[in-house]
């Protein structure tokens, strides 16, 4: 005579055995890569359907008539002055790839500083084919007023690693600093005598650069972006021409509005690619 | 049991209690008819916030050559003020206004006298990098706490975190928050029910309703919290809120001060040009200089002589003696 345990297990068998099977049927399947864009990490059973991001490089080189600009070398501006460049960074926010009516994002906020490095940023960017490349000169107004101090250490809108990029008596980043010596005359030697400041910034002059490209991103392939950044153009336009002699210091104040419009409509247009 | 095994054991049990359990909670005394301050999430006030933004309030080394701390412009004994038109910075560097007071710091709305920061914490980092003020920029003055262990202990036990611009600006803001005053003689009279106040005070305080005064120095700490100008120049070199919004129509507005320790902060006006209270109630009397901003509350006021002085009376009834001598705001108290 079975026992009462043995007629259970017997007639619970069959039922064990379909859940299991069914159990096993409905494993969850996708991409179990975590290095994966589409890293699905409810799934049970990779299927082979992984995709990974193309990395973006960009590049931004300082140039001065055409040449790479050194922090040691003098160069002559379109007034004839001796111009000698200490400092060139600016914030960059919200680049994106796309065709012009559809976007997406690339790189969220970087600050460039010629003196450490020519690199703007370097992103995981969904593979594709793009015509365009654009991105904000300067912090979205959003963020432009936020509190500097909270942060990660590690984001480039941190005070400590906004290297002096934030005016503390009104909040704001300063999109655009540029620094350096400058001389009147054209024939002196040696470190030009005097200084210029232009720190540019405010709601009102962030500047939107969009470049057309042929852009074809490949996942798990590096491409590389460069611009360069015409600083002789960064003093003149169309129809002015900075003084450096008569304003060698712009904070962006009420009365340095004019200047501050036109110095960043000239930063953003002596932008683009190489 | 042993009933003296059980008194041991439960002696340990609290004494473990005692130790492991501290707290930091920090209650603000509301003074009789004073709102509650609305305090940021992430920097409600803790005794380890507040002792630690005292420390570093009264802390000179976040000036570049460790001879000035906000102390140093912001007196205790003055109101949180000082008495010079411009007060010295390192280098003996001048800025270009008169100290404000931080009486009842906590409640106001928007920042310097043109309102150029909105909030307490952000406000800090002004004039620690302020070349005029103490001239350190930020990262090394992070770094200088950073590296003083007593700094790195305190910002663990208070913000769970290592000493950084994070805990720099919280934590003086909350010693800041701590900063409330409403106990002179005028709360006295007319919140708490006692009748100090002489006839003199009495008229001067109605003489600051009826004259119009109220307008902008209103409500528990007599300040609109409002951007104004007076018409103390028909034209201004600074021009105030126009700074931070440049608008013409701010030009040569600022803050609204509180009147609360008024007395305390000569001199006055955002440039320090009115030596004193009775400089001030002149000038307003006047009904100032014309400019096309100036506010429509300023206007002549015909006051006699003694009404003058009762008003100037009752603008130095304000003064909460409490306030200024109270060991607990000054650099070596220490909240348990």
């Amino acid at each position: 005579m079975k026992s009462k345990s043995a007629i259970l297990f017997s007639n619970s068998l069959p039922l064990a055995l379909a859940v299991a099977l069914t159990l096993s049927s409905c494993k969850k399947e996708g991409c179990m890569d975590e290095n994966a864009y589409n890293y699905n990490w409810d799934a049970e059973k990779d299927n082979g359907s992984c995709m990974y991001n193309a990395e973006l490089k960009v590049n931004v080189i300082p140039k001065f008539n055409g040449d790479p600009i050194s922090f040691d070398s003098v160069y002559h501006n379109i007034m004839g002055y001796r111009v000698k460049f200490s400092s060139i960074k600016f914030y960059m926010t919200y680049a994106k790839v796309g065709d012009g009516t559809n976007w997406t994002d690339a790189h969220s906020v970087s600050q460039y500083n010629y003196a450490n490095s020519t690199e703007l940023f370097s992103a995981d960017v969904t593979p594709g084919s793009y015509s365009q490349i654009k991105f904000n000169v300067g912090v979205d107004s959003v963020r432009n007023h936020s509190d500097p101090a909270s942060y990660p250490s590690d984001n480039p809108l941190n005070i400590i690693t906004s290297s002096g990029m934030f005016w503390t008596w009104n909040t704001g980043y300063i999109f655009v600093i540029i620094e350096g010596f400058y001389d009147t005359d054209s024939l002196g030697t040696g470190t030009p005598p005097n200084s210029f400041t232009y720190h540019l910034g405010m709601d009102d002059y962030l500047r939107v650069n969009t470049q057309s490209l042929s852009l074809n991103l490949v996942e798990q392939m590096t491409t590389t972006v460069n611009y360069e950044l015409n600083m002789d153009q960064f003093f003149y336009n169309a129809t002015d021409t900075l003084d450096i002699d008569a304003n060698p210091v712009i904070h962006s104040l009420v009365n340095q509005l004019p200047i501050t419009d036109m110095l960043t409509q000239n930063f953003n247009n002596s932008l683009v690619l190489e | 049991m042993n009933k003296w095994v059980f008194i041991v054991i439960a002696g340990v049990f609290v004494a473990c209690q005692k130790g492991e359990i501290k707290d930091d909670t920090f209650v603000l005394d509301y003074p009789q008819g004073f709102p509650t301050m609305d305090i940021p999430t992430d920097n409600q006030l803790t005794k380890s916030r507040v002792n630690l933004g005292k420390k570093l309030f009264y802390e000179t080394r976040l000036s570049e050559d460790s001879t000035v701390s906000c102390a140093s412009c912001h007196v205790q004994q003055l109101g949180f003020a000082e008495n010079t038109v411009l007060s010295a910075g390192v280098h003996g560097n001048t800025g270009f206004r008169n100290t404000p007071t931080l009486t009842n710091i906590g409640y106001a709305e928007l920042f310097f006298m043109d309102g150029g920061v909105p909030t307490l914490e952000l406000q800090v980092l002004a004039p620690i990098s302020n070349p005029d003020e103490m001239n350190l920029e930020i990262p090394d003055a992070v770094n200088r706490m950073k590296a003083i262990p007593e700094y790195q202990k305190m910002a663990q036990e208070a913000y769970g975190r290592d000493f950084d611009a994070f805990v720099l600006t919280r934590a003086i803001a909350a010693y800041e928050r701590t900063l409330i005053s409403g106990n002179s003689p005028y709360d006295q009279h007319f919140l708490q029910g006692k009748n100090v106040l002489n006839a003199s005070e009495l008229n001067g305080y109605q003489l600051f309703v009826d004259k119009g005064c109220v307008n902008c120095h209103s409500g528990f700490n007599f300040t609109d919290n409002d951007f104004h100008n007076v018409g103390l120049y028909q034209n201004y070199t600074d021009i105030g809120r126009k700074r931070v919004t440049t608008i013409d129509a701010d030009e040569g507005k600022f803050k609204t001060p509180t009147l609360r320790n008024v007395e305390l902060t000569a001199p006055y006006m955002h440039d320090g040009s009115l030596a004193t209270l009775e400089d001030v109630v002149e000038f307003l009397n006047t009904g100032g200089e014309a400019h096309p901003n100036k506010s429509t509350f300023i206007q002549p006021m015909n006051l006699t002589s003694q009404e003058k002085t009762d008003l100037v009376n009752f603008l130095k009834s304000l003064t909460d003696t409490d306030f200024v001598t109270n060991e607990k705001h000054g650099a070596f108290y220490v909240y348990n």
